[in-house]
């Protein structure tokens, strides 16, 4: 009975007769990682071809393969194979160097951990950077960094107030609008303020009128040129922040369509990308369950509940869609379960499909005027029972104080008792 | 001739005795750690607090797997600072497979430590699926393991059945807190140590490595190989 051995190494395939004997080898001279790569994961490449025809020719009654992608590939090709025994891997794992001399992949057996070792580089390298090219990542950098502008220019107009307000203290409760008070720090000082540099800035006839008036009669000190410099330079950065918090909105409003159109759909670009973010990628956020997606963001409330069985949360980051938060208070939690229910959904599609799916919406706002219609008015709460969850139950039978039980024996670990 | 005696020292730094490996990549530090030089010979100093291997050396361990001209598999290698001292301890003759699946820790362990250092072999594969690590060749002496998930020593020990060789010792870091976080650690680690003993493994030693890790031990076991 004739048998073949076909083995596949990072270097290249290798036949072996019954005996062991090497019959042919096949290098991948260039581009070893990729086709090492394809190959294992079942895919046919043209180096391949090589091998099939060899095989195909020579009919050998059993063909045993080291490697379950070649394996895949052969039997598609109508070759019977079959999966070499562990011991035989073993055995294989520990000549793997002598084999690759013998058939000239290397000189000797120095050279050929060397090259082994650069496979390794090459394919460790390929597959990080595949990784970081991912898109969902992309979106999770853009939506930290908005939140982070959006902190930066919080702290930043903070201070602004504050110093500008040393020589105009009653312009900051004047103009809530933090770019149109940066605007009207850009026109100068309170002597160089008029009616018409004002309203340039979009402000409102009377206001403007007001704020000229205030500027005269204003409590505040006298400031000197140079400090307005300075001033009138915070406001420039916090003009020049709020642009780029402007593009990055828009930024990820293009990412959210092209990568997780249907969650865009849904939540919208800035909570859909919160989401993907909390959870660390669009792929982690279509393996959970509806009821996960729900309280995302509520982790504190959700285990409190589940370990003194106190009233569990509603919604988590996801009570930021207007639907929740603008509805009456006894219809949010329905509502939260309805729409956690679709962005499941939607994420699944998006993961797998990628293009828009626009039923889902339309399914959704049916369900939610149901709930609008149906309970209209304010339902009667129920008592809750606090009943922590089964999981946790064991160890509240400890008893009161468990926390400072818990504690103390934690403490007591890596004392040696005498 | 570099003995293995060599690669590992206690030096004397101001007063203090800390632990040092022989620099493999001479001038070359990984991770900001002092390198210092002694009779022409280039140390560094290995930081308990960052590095489980070195804590438990200081904390007692009787014996040492890890030697000159061995091979190791690293599971968990993450950005390779304990690599790189093992690197050092096995020397050029020796080889260290480090196991990786995070892709933005591994970028570190290629760029900082692999390119420097040539018997480092980084995988970057789930170290769930022992089968389908690359570059790997012949068995090893030693698996160490320091991964985060509920099921470290099942994974440790279907690493060992593959690649350790007969009478090879695991080191395995129990991260109690990854395993279970509501149980007790002492209770967590007699688990695992009773599933190691369970599966043919004769464990020698646990460590518990207080105070450099909290809720953390090592175990350290000889495998015994089923014919």
């Amino acid at each position: 009975m004739s048998k073949c051995t076909i083995l596949l190494l990072e270097a290249g395939i290798v036949a072996l007769d019954d005996q062991d004997n090497v019959i042919r080898s096949y290098s991948f001279d260039t581009h070893m990682a990729k086709t090492y790569r394809a190959i294992k994961s079942g895919t046919q490449v043209d180096q391949l071809q090589d091998v099939l025809e060899f095989l195909r020719l020579e009919g050998f009654d059993a063909v045993v393969s080291n490697d379950e992608g070649l394996a895949n590939i052969l039997s598609k090709n109508d070759i019977s194979v079959t999966l070499m025994e562990r011991d035989k891997q073993t055995e294989l794992q520990e000549q793997k160097l002598n084999l690759m001399v013998k058939v000239n992949f290397a000189k000797n057996e120095f050279e050929a951990l060397g090259l082994l070792r650069k496979f390794a580089v090459d394919l460790s390298s390929l597959k990080v950077g595949e990784i970081s090219a991912k898109r969902d990542y992309h979106i999770i950098q853009s939506i930290n960094a908005m939140d982070e502008v959006d902190k930066i220019i919080n702290l930043m107009g903070s201070r602004l107030r504050e110093w500008y307000g040393l020589h105009f203290p009653e312009l900051d409760g004047m103009i809530q609008n933090l770019i149109t008070y940066c605007d009207t720090v850009l026109a100068g000082s309170r002597d160089s303020i008029d009616k018409g540099s004002l309203k340039e800035t979009g402000m409102p006839e009377d206001k403007a009128e007001e704020i000229v008036y205030a500027a005269q009669v204003s409590k505040g000190g006298a400031v000197t040129a140079e400090n307005v410099e300075a001033i009138k330079n915070l406001a420039g950065v916090i003009k020049n922040l709020n642009s780029v918090r402007g593009s990055l909105t828009a930024h990820l409003e293009r990412e959210m369509d092209s990568v997780a159109p249907n969650v865009k759909e849904i939540l919208g670009a800035t909570i859909g990308a919160r989401m993907i973010a909390k959870t660390g990628g669009l792929e982690r956020l279509s393996y959970m369950a509806a009821s996960t997606i729900q309280v995302i963001g509520a982790e504190k409330a959700l285990f409190r509940a589940l370990k003194t069985g106190s009233r569990p949360p509603k919604h988590g980051i996801i009570f930021q869609h207007p639907l929740i938060h603008s509805a009456p208070k006894w219809q949010r939690g329905k509502i939260a379960r309805a729409i956690a229910a679709k962005v499941a959904i939607a994420a699944r599609i998006d993961v797998h499909k990628g293009s828009k799916d626009s039923t889902l919406t339309g399914k959704l706002d049916e369900r939610i005027e149901e709930i609008r219609q149906k309970y209209k008015e304010p339902v009667e709460r129920e008592e809750h029972v606090e009943r922590p969850s089964p999981m946790y139950e064991q160890r509240r039978k400890r008893g009161r104080g468990n926390k400072r039980f818990r504690d103390k024996r934690r403490k007591n670990f890596a004392k040696r008792r005498r | 001739m570099r003995s293995e005696e060599d690669s590992l020292a206690w030096i004397d730094i101001e007063g203090e005795s800390r632990l040092c490996t022989e620099n493999l990549s001479k001038g070359v530090d990984v991770y900001g750690e002092r390198l210092i030089k002694i009779k022409g010979v280039e140390y560094r100093v290995w930081d308990p607090f960052r590095s489980k291997l070195a804590a438990v050396l200081i904390k007692g361990l009787k014996y040492l797997p890890i030697k000159f001209g061995g091979k190791v598999l690293y599971l968990g290698a993450s950005t390779g600072t304990t690599a790189s001292h093992i690197s050092d301890i096995v020397g050029s003759s020796g080889l260290v497979f480090c196991v990786e699946s995070a892709s933005r820790v591994a970028r570190e362990l290629i760029a900082r430590v692999a390119t420097y250092r040539a018997n480092i072999i980084p995988i970057i594969e789930d170290a769930r699926k022992p089968k389908a690590y690359f570059s790997i060749t012949g068995l090893v002496d030693v698996v160490y393991c320091d991964i985060a998930q509920p099921d470290q020593t099942e994974i440790a020990m279907a690493n060992c059945s593959m690649y350790l060789k007969n009478q090879g010792y695991l080191m395995l870091v129990i991260k109690t807190r990854s395993i279970d976080v509501t149980k007790e650690p002492k209770d967590v680690v007699n688990t695992e140590v009773a599933r190691l003993k369970a599966g043919s493994f004769e464990v020698e030693q646990v460590i518990n490595l207080q105070p450099f890790d909290k809720d953390h031990a090592m175990v350290s076991a000889r495998h015994h190989q089923k014919s």
